[in-house]
């Protein structure tokens, strides 16, 4: 029996017609695969074209995340009074702390092998820095200043006081918010 | 000064930025409106009376570009559930009150103008309650004018 440590979404993405056994535990999944039954699987091409996977993947993740960047980058073009109801200016600080953030939730989640999605982004009328997803019919917000990072939930059918929120400063609270937003397990 | 009647349409001017707009779009092509389309510095949102402006969203422009959604006046009115920071079980009234501007030092006149507003008022520290109520408008809002 050989056994690979990979990275979990790459394996699940390539044994997804079930014929690698892979055993989860926490922070990885190891690939177990008997030579007798599975070598035909694990060829050197295939083990390249694995190895390719996770570099897409991760491609993949890079172009996302440049995009995601980019927009909160663009905010500083927003001056004073951007939407014409007296919206203050996004903040400078607000702006590198939503970069930094943003990468740090993009690694948390690409790590855990989940999928990142990529967010709307904006500009509270206090100057904060504002990522926005929707899924039908539920919607996350995360609000950064340059105290923190907070968030609301909306579960799409209750009223303002059905929403959640919360602060967004920790891996947990990320994890545990992202977890809420897409259902990650 | 006439109250603003329940059956009101109340039109939000919003600048057609990417910032105030979902990547989504509706049956028609539009984008919808994020929760940020109603941001208000003074936590009072501002709309025009629809009943004012001839029924016409394209009174509310102040610049070509700009789109307008619209609000009834009785969704806005039963929204009774945003909370007071101080109560467990204490909550706000969101009414529509009418504020028409006149010789105002920047804006042009307009008899149309009315504000969304809260009783008790959002102070700074009840932001979060000011958040939920933008993000609860963005899902009422409906499509009134959108540029060509």
């Amino acid at each position: 029996m050989s056994t690979f440590t990979l990275d979990k979404q790459a394996i699940d993405r390539w044994a997804s017609g079930g014929r690698v056994k892979v055993t989860r535990v926490p922070d990885h999944v190891v690939l177990k695969i008997t030579h007798n039954r599975q070598k035909q699987f694990l060829s050197m091409a295939g083990l390249r074209l694995l190895t390719q996977g996770i570099a897409a993947g991760r491609n993949k993740q890079a172009t996302l995340l440049a995009r995601t960047l980019g927009s909160i980058v663009a905010l500083r073009r927003l001056g004073e009074n951007w939407n014409g109801h007296d919206a203050a200016a996004p903040m400078p600080t607000a702006l590198l702390k939503a970069v930094s953030w943003t990468q740090m939730m993009s690694d948390e989640v690409w790590n855990r092998g989940w999928v990142w999605h990529e967010p709307h982004i904006s500009a509270s009328e206090e100057g904060e820095v504002v990522l926005e997803w929707w899924q039908a019919p539920k919607s996350l917000t995360v609000y950064v200043s340059p105290e923190g990072m907070d968030y609301i939930q909306d579960n799409g059918m209750g009223g303002p006081a059905e929403m959640g929120d919360g602060s967004a400063n920790t891996t947990n609270e990320r994890l545990a918010m992202w977890q809420w937003m897409f259902g990650e397990d | 000064m006439e109250k603003v009647q329940g059956d009101e349409w109340l039109y939000r001017r919003v600048r057609n930025l990417p910032e105030n707009f979902r990547d989504e779009r509706d049956g028609q092509g539009r984008k919808l409106p994020s929760s940020q389309a109603f941001s208000d510095r003074s936590k009072k949102i501002s709309v025009d009376r629809a009943h004012f402006c001839e029924n016409n969203p394209r009174y509310t422009l102040l610049d070509q570009t700009d789109v307008v959604v619209e609000l009834l006046t009785d969704e806005v009115r039963a929204i009774h559930d945003v909370p007071c920071h101080n109560g467990q079980d204490a909550y706000r009234a969101i009414d529509v009150v009418p504020d028409p501007i006149y010789e105002h030092s920047t804006l042009p006149d307009n008899p149309a103008h009315a504000l969304i507003c809260a009783t008790p008022e959002f102070a700074a520290k009840d932001e979060k309650h000011f958040k939920k109520l933008k993000q609860y408008l963005a899902r009422l809002a409906r499509w009134a004018y959108f540029p060509q």
